[in-house]
């Protein structure tokens, strides 16, 4: 597996377990407009789960970004981010 | 949190800041029962914003439910005494309440401000007082419908009193007065139970609760590992786990410091001038444990006479008394424990063995399957305190029954009735001047004790949690019978549970157990018979279920019906008329509407 591919696989997980009403085919095309579940309580959840599994820490500021498993995505694929955890 | 959380559970107790369960553990584990279409419903009564508490919570009670989902809601931010008012109305399954200080003054958090004036001391104590009244009439009214849990706040108070942190602020000591007066005045005149705060402290360090950043930008105050923490104590005094029955101790170097067989009866010691207390504390327990029900057991490989000297000094914390039965011997170990778990006639996995020795503890336990087995670590105080800590919290009661201590006295004497049994079992009932008090529709503690522990004389292993059982208990059409005993050997105490509904003019009997203390006696016989009168009718059913342990009932089932039930079975009056032994015991009965009434 390449990195960018892990990490979508972890991603993947990661909204399966927030959303698990959501079919594991779909969560790739997950997003805010698309998840009736995904409020602002369930993005602070989501978050805490992405930085339990990536071993991160993620600033406030940067959940604005977090919208959709592709914006997600590209978000934790970043060189700097990648670094760190 | 899956297979390994127990484990982790009971060492949280002991060693603060071992690795949690994390966030995406407690998701799963909660997930695993999303689509079951039983469910508990749970609330979650805060003033803060549950966040991941709710998750932590949720994961926590199902791991304590064999089976159904469990929902958690949750009330309104910033208004606990309005949630709680609510929630008197739809009562859910259980209500936990972390009450954090902001919760009784919102200028004692940390998400206000315009608090921290000189002169704002005596107002705020004013406010806090009024809002505890409040919450206590509250808390008590629904305490008197469901099972509510209450940690008093866990997060430090923000630094606006006039001292240097490190100096104490006679405002701050009297609001921690207010709270313990609240809290004592809770936990002796309602039934809410109140989080142990020492407890936790060990398990969850003060210094590192608090989330600054989280309780700021989102209201949840909490870091996870304390939420896991304190979820965890909550669930536990929701859904207590059952209580162990029996512990099974050696001697040489665990009742005792010493081997009295080479020592001397002299030289085995429990006390501070030998540098052996932790020894003393030890039997302490036992001794407290006790007076609770819990038997104690010795199997000791030692000469019998030897060992009998040991236990006749009278320097003993314990009792000698309540050391029954003591198996000394040199046979195996696991023979010994046998023997006691017969006396006892309760199952090993009910029962904690402890020796100093890992060779016996393997032995024991290769040789009684399911039975716990601790290693009593001989030497090491510190270690000792920590089992015995464990040990309170494997047996400890919220409440202690007259049975619980009727309990070894009544196995005594159980002896004496085999012996006079084993003559002439009809002579031995027709002079043991057995009396019965028959209790209709008088439930208490001991009745929901009784049914979620008996394994044997048991209609179909049915468990109650309380809020089924109280649910139950409020159903006009249900009906419940309790059987104390006595004979001029001993009392038993309430012995036997019946309950049931009516349902097509036909009672029906789902609960029905009767303590293996009680055996041959012919109380369940009694007990039918009482049925049989009091209902005046032609037959009762029983939803009967075999299961691995009830034989006992099946063959009372089979004697009786002519046929072995593996089912739901129907008894009728001539066919209990026609099988029925002679019965000898007086019956009272009593119950909750017409008191006194003697029936036969």
């Amino acid at each position: 597996m390449t990195p960018s591919t892990e990490i979508a696989s972890q991603l993947e997980d990661c909204l399966a377990v927030v959303f698990p009403d959501v079919p594991r085919k779909q969560l790739r095309n997950a997003s805010v407009s698309s998840v009736a579940q995904w409020d602002s309580l369930a993005t602070l959840t989501l978050v805490s789960v992405i930085e339990e599994t990536f071993q991160t820490q993620i600033p406030a500021d940067d959940l604005e970004e977090f919208l959709s498993f592709e914006l997600i995505l590209d978000y934790l694929s970043r060189p700097a981010l990648r670094a760190a955890a | 949190m899956e297979s390994s959380s127990r484990a982790f559970l009971s060492q949280t107790r002991v060693c603060p800041r071992e690795p949690t369960v994390t966030l995406v553990e407690a998701l799963r584990t909660v997930n695993s029962r999303a689509k079951e279409t039983a469910r508990h419903g749970f609330s979650l009564a805060c003033g803060f914003t549950p966040l991941h508490f709710k998750t932590f919570f949720a994961a926590q009670l199902v791991e304590r439910t064999s089976a159904g989902r469990i929902d958690v809601e949750v009330g309104l931010f910033g208004d606990l005494p309005g949630t709680l008012r609510r929630l008197i109305e739809n009562p859910p399954d259980g209500v936990a309440v972390p009450m954090e200080w902001s919760d009784l003054d919102s200028r004692l958090g940390f998400r206000s401000t315009h608090g921290w004036r000189i002169d704002r001391g005596a107002d705020i104590l004013s406010s806090v007082q009024m809002r505890l009244s409040e919450l206590s009439l509250v808390l008590t009214e629904l305490s008197q419908r469901t099972t509510v849990a209450l940690s008093l706040p866990t997060l430090p108070l923000p630094p606006m009193f006039k001292p240097p942190r490190g100096m104490s602020d006679p405002t701050v000591l009297e609001l921690r007065r207010q709270l313990a007066e609240f809290a004592a005045g809770l936990a002796q005149t309602s039934q809410v139970r109140v989080v142990d705060t020492q407890q936790l402290d060990l398990a969850s360090p003060i210094s590192t609760r608090y989330d600054a950043a989280s309780d700021l930008r989102t209201g949840f105050p909490y870091r996870q590992e304390h939420a896991c923490l304190l979820s965890e104590a909550l669930a536990n005094l929701l859904r207590p786990a059952a209580p162990m029955k029996g512990i099974i101790t050696d001697l040489d170097n665990t009742l005792w410091s010493g081997i009295i067989g080479e020592d001397g009866v002299d030289e085995i010691s429990w006390d501070l001038d030998h540098k052996t207390q932790a020894h003393g504390l030890y039997q302490e327990m036992l001794a407290s444990l006790s007076e609770l029900g819990v038997f104690i057991g010795v199997a000791s490989k030692n000469d019998p006479l030897v060992a009998q000297q040991g236990l006749q000094r009278t320097d003993l914390v314990v009792s000698r008394d309540s050391l029954f039965p003591v198996k000394a011997n040199w046979g195996a170990k696991s023979e010994s424990v046998q023997r006691i778990l017969k006396t006892w006639n309760i199952g090993a996995e009910s029962v904690l063995f402890l020796d100093d020795s890992p060779i016996e503890l393997a032995e024991v336990a290769a040789g009684v399957p399911g039975i716990q087995c601790r290693q009593f670590p001989t030497g090491d105080a510190e270690a000792i305190l920590r089992l015995i800590g464990e040990m309170r919290d494997l047996f400890g009661k919220t409440t202690v029954t007259v049975e619980d201590q009727l309990r070894v006295s009544s196995l005594k004497s159980s002896g004496a009735v085999a012996t006079s049994a084993a003559i002439d079992p009809e002579e031995f009932l027709r002079q043991a001047e057995a009396e019965i008090t028959l209790e209709w529709n008088m439930p208490d503690e001991r009745c929901f004790e009784l049914i979620n522990k008996t394994n044997q004389f048991n209609l179909n292993g049915q468990r109650f949690d309380e809020a089924t059982w109280r649910r139950r208990l409020s159903d006009p059409q249900s009906f419940l019978l309790a059987a104390r005993y006595s004979d001029k050997y001993a009392p038993l105490g309430k012995v036997s549970v019946l309950a049931g509904r009516w349902r097509n003019g036909i009672p029906q009997i789902d609960i029905w157990v009767l303590s293996c203390r009680a055996f041959s006696r012919r109380i369940e016989h009694q007990v039918l018979q009482s049925c049989f009168e009091r209902f005046d009718c032609e037959q009762i059913h029983f939803d009967f279920l075999p299961t691995d342990r009830n034989a006992p009932l099946r063959e009372l089932l089979t004697d009786l019906c002519g046929t072995e039930p593996n089912g739901p079975v129907t008894l009728t009056r001539s066919q209990f008329n026609s099988h029925c032994p002679s019965l000898y015991a007086k019956v009272l009965s009593h119950d909750s509407l017409n008191r006194n009434r003697v029936a036969a």
